[in-house]
């Protein structure tokens, strides 16, 4: 039983006969006409204790949009955390952190993509930067160069067991340019440089006493009567930091360059602002 | 490595499945990402030696993709990959043939992971090549995806509404219900997944609260007042399934998991759904067969990505959680995963029947009302645990976001924008705008 009825041929249907019951003798899930039942025969729902649909309705719509208004102005003010290299396990992939450290090696790749490999004094951690972003980051000038001191914000990513730090945006990555030596600034003794300098520009001078082609740059040891460190002229800088240069062992250079790390041994990173220079002054 | 502990860790891990899939809406990535926390959490394997955990991690998966169809059978509990599986299987329940419907999805099942064994050769040969071929194309496929997702949702309503207005409303209402759970879950996984508000211990499970409240608490909370009573259950001895249809349903819920299993985001109610309309399924045999193909081949197709040689893919979420512990690069590794899908896919397959048996025996006797409350306090309990004060906060938005298909009678599987919806757009390069265009960075 329904309560509808077969209209008669030909005779107009005025008004539908489940709609003029009391709404209180219609099954509230199916419809159907129960009269007094408190238990519909039809779908065996109850009818005492409901939840009103509705509520649930307007419980969602309001919940889902002012709650996720204010997820949105809780995120806008949340900082990436600080974090150290040494503290990054697999549990901490895809989390958004910021890493601060010198850039020890930068790498470009042929689709626009950039790489740089950071050392917070912890360990260190590439930061890579995909295509768009790369390109992103070279056209704002924020691809940092050997020795410079970078703060990236990004998702880390673990792949077996090494960790990568993924950017997005390239605006979270900064390049801090302080601690440059002014041009015209004496040279310091090789023996006064400390990893208390790191990212810092100094001025050395001394004798080539090693010579070595490392890729994409040369690597000098320099020496001078207190001590010896490595110098790294890149490929990328050489037009600009030592223009006409051709180091060979035994000649005195002077060179300004900032002061870095790699695998545990110090060594000074002339940059494009750098300079190389050959001297005859002791 | 020892053949006996490969067979051991299989079979523990079909057990621990078996055991998760009995429960509604607790899914196995929650419990796997529970497993990793507590085995792996100071970076070695404390419970189990770390070159079983993959065997043990695929046997739950395999446990999970057959075992998981008894809550959403039997208790309307489906996850988002068996959404369309309830469909007719209530149907079936309601006809007092569950059991039935259960055997059928198993069968589906198998046929999945025979077909996944066949195509090895095309895993080895095909896949790495058509991934370096679709790769740049990404962006535009999964927008393709999501226009066919939600544009296949076409006006309903009565029709009986008095006025031409009223009908326009009813007949769209359900449309824009799921146009904003779209939007609203995309724009929910767009901030989780740029600014992840998870505390960074946990951060490998960020999406977590997110999908707890999607797709776990809103059907915890249909158990909780629902009061359907289950007509009593008839278990048949053979199932009404020719060959035939096993076979086309096979191949085509092979297909979905295979859309699933390969393009990025998708899941197996999305490939399985894509699968049904390219297919033309009309039959509900043929249906719940290929659904079960589908969600077997989604699940296990997807992490077994992980293990094919020369592919380098990363699909699923036990994938994603396995690769910061364990990467796969030998084809001894590929044939040994593929054992223990065939061996846990065999016993789940019985277990899958004996289960049904039972829950068939116990279905009017259980308070699944109190057990469904002991569930939500669970969820909550293993959000709070994970993702703090943040993860409670975000699973009740995403609950709230989950609430509305089920209110407003759309597809569920809206709620799956909260990763179609960010991760196409990044694939796209849109996603540093949208960043700052919400002023997350």
């Amino acid at each position: 039983m329904t309560g509808s009825s077969v209209p008669t041929p030909g005779t107009p249907r005025t008004s539908h006969p489940v709609r003029d019951f009391p709404p209180e003798t219609l099954c509230p899930s199916c419809g159907k006409f129960v009269g007094a039942y408190t238990r519909c025969p039809y779908c065996g729902c109850e009818h005492k204790h409901r939840m009103s649909i509705r509520f649930f309705r307007s419980f969602a719509l309001a919940v889902s949009i002012t709650g996720l208004f204010l997820i949105w102005i809780a995120a806008r003010g949340v900082k990436a955390p600080l974090v150290k290299v040494k503290d990054i396990g697999p549990m901490n992939s895809f989390a958004y952190v910021r890493i601060e450290g010198e850039n020890t090696r930068t790498s470009a790749y042929p689709d626009g993509g950039v790489g740089f490999v950071l050392d917070d004094g912890t360990g260190t951690i590439r930061v890579q930067a995909y295509a768009d972003t790369g390109r992103a980051l070279a056209a704002m000038g924020r691809v940092p160069g050997p020795g410079e001191r970078v703060s990236a914000e990004g998702t880390i990513q673990f792949t077996g067991e090494r960790a990568r730090l993924l950017v997005n945006v390239p605006e979270k990555v900064v390049v801090t340019r302080d601690g440059t030596a002014r041009p015209g600034a004496a040279p310091v003794e090789i023996a006064e440089i400390d990893a208390g300098q790191k990212g810092k520009e100094v001025v050395i001078m001394g004798k080539v006493t090693g010579l070595s082609n490392i890729g994409k740059g040369t690597k000098m040891e320099l020496t001078d009567p207190t001590g010896t460190i490595d110098v790294v002229l890149w490929d990328s800088v050489r037009e600009a930091a030592a223009p006409g240069l051709a180091p060979a062992a035994g000649k005195l250079l002077k060179v300004r360059g900032h002061v870095g790390e790699y695998r545990g041994r110090l060594q000074v990173v002339p940059r494009a602002s750098g300079r190389v220079e050959e001297t005859s002054v002791r | 490595m020892n053949i006996w502990l490969v067979v051991l860790y299989t079979l523990l891990g079909t057990a621990v499945s078996s055991l998760v899939s009995l429960m509604p809406a607790l899914h196995i990535y929650n419990v796997a990402g529970i497993i990793i926390i507590l085995t792996m959490g100071t970076g070695t394997s404390a419970l189990i030696p770390m070159e079983y955990v993959p065997i043990f991690m695929m046997a739950m998966v395999v446990g999970w993709a057959i075992l998981n169809t008894i809550p959403a059978l039997f208790l309307g509990a489906p996850d988002e990959s068996a959404i369309f599986v309830v469909l007719p299987g209530q149907k079936y329940m309601m006809q007092g043939r569950g059991y039935e419907a259960a055997a059928l999805t198993g069968l589906g099942a198998l046929a999945g992971i025979v077909a996944m064994a066949v195509a090895t050769p095309v895993f080895f040969k095909a896949l790495p090549k058509l991934r370096q071929l679709t790769r740049p194309h990404n962006f535009w496929i999964m927008g393709l995806i999501i226009s066919y997702m939600l544009l296949s949702e076409w006006p309903k309503g009565s029709g009986r509404q008095k006025t031409g207005w009223g009908r326009f409303i009813d007949g769209w209402k359900n449309l824009a219900a799921g146009l904003l759970t779209f939007l609203l879950s995309g724009i929910l996984g767009f901030i989780v997944l740029t600014k992840p508000l998870v505390p960074i211990r946990y951060a490998f499970q960020n999406i977590m609260p997110v999908f707890v409240g999607l797709f776990a608490i809103p059907w915890v909370i249909g158990n909780i007042f629902s009061r359907t009573e289950i007509p009593p259950q008839y278990v048949c001895r053979s199932a009404d399934l020719p060959t035939g249809i096993w076979s086309r349903g096979g191949f085509a819920g092979f297909l979905g998991g295979m859309i699933a299993a390969f393009l990025p985001v998708v899941t197996g109610g999305i490939g399985g759904f894509i699968a049904g309309h390219v297919t033309a399924q009309r039959d509900d045999r043929l249906f719940i067969v290929s659904q079960g193909a589908s969600k077997s081949v989604y699940y296990i197709g997807g992490f077994l990505m992980a293990f094919i040689p020369g592919l380098s893919r990363t699909r699923g979420g036990m994938a994603w959680m396995l690769r910061p512990f364990y990467q796969p690069h030998t084809y001894d590794d590929y044939w040994r995963i593929m054992g223990v899908i065939m061996l846990s896919g065999g016993v789940s397959f019985f277990l899958l029947l004996a289960y049904s048996r039972l829950m068939i025996r116990i279905i009017n006797r259980v308070n699944y009302r109190a057990l469904s409350v002991l569930m939500f306090f669970l969820l909550l309990a293993v959000t709070y645990a994970i993702g703090g004060p943040w993860g409670l906060a975000l699973a009740t938005v995403a609950t709230a976001i989950g609430l509305i298909p089920v209110y407003f009678h759309s597809r569920r599987m809206n709620c799956m924008g909260v990763l179609l919806l960010p991760i196409t757009l990044n694939m796209g390069g849109l996603g540093p705008s949208i960043a700052r265009l919400l002023r997350l960075v």
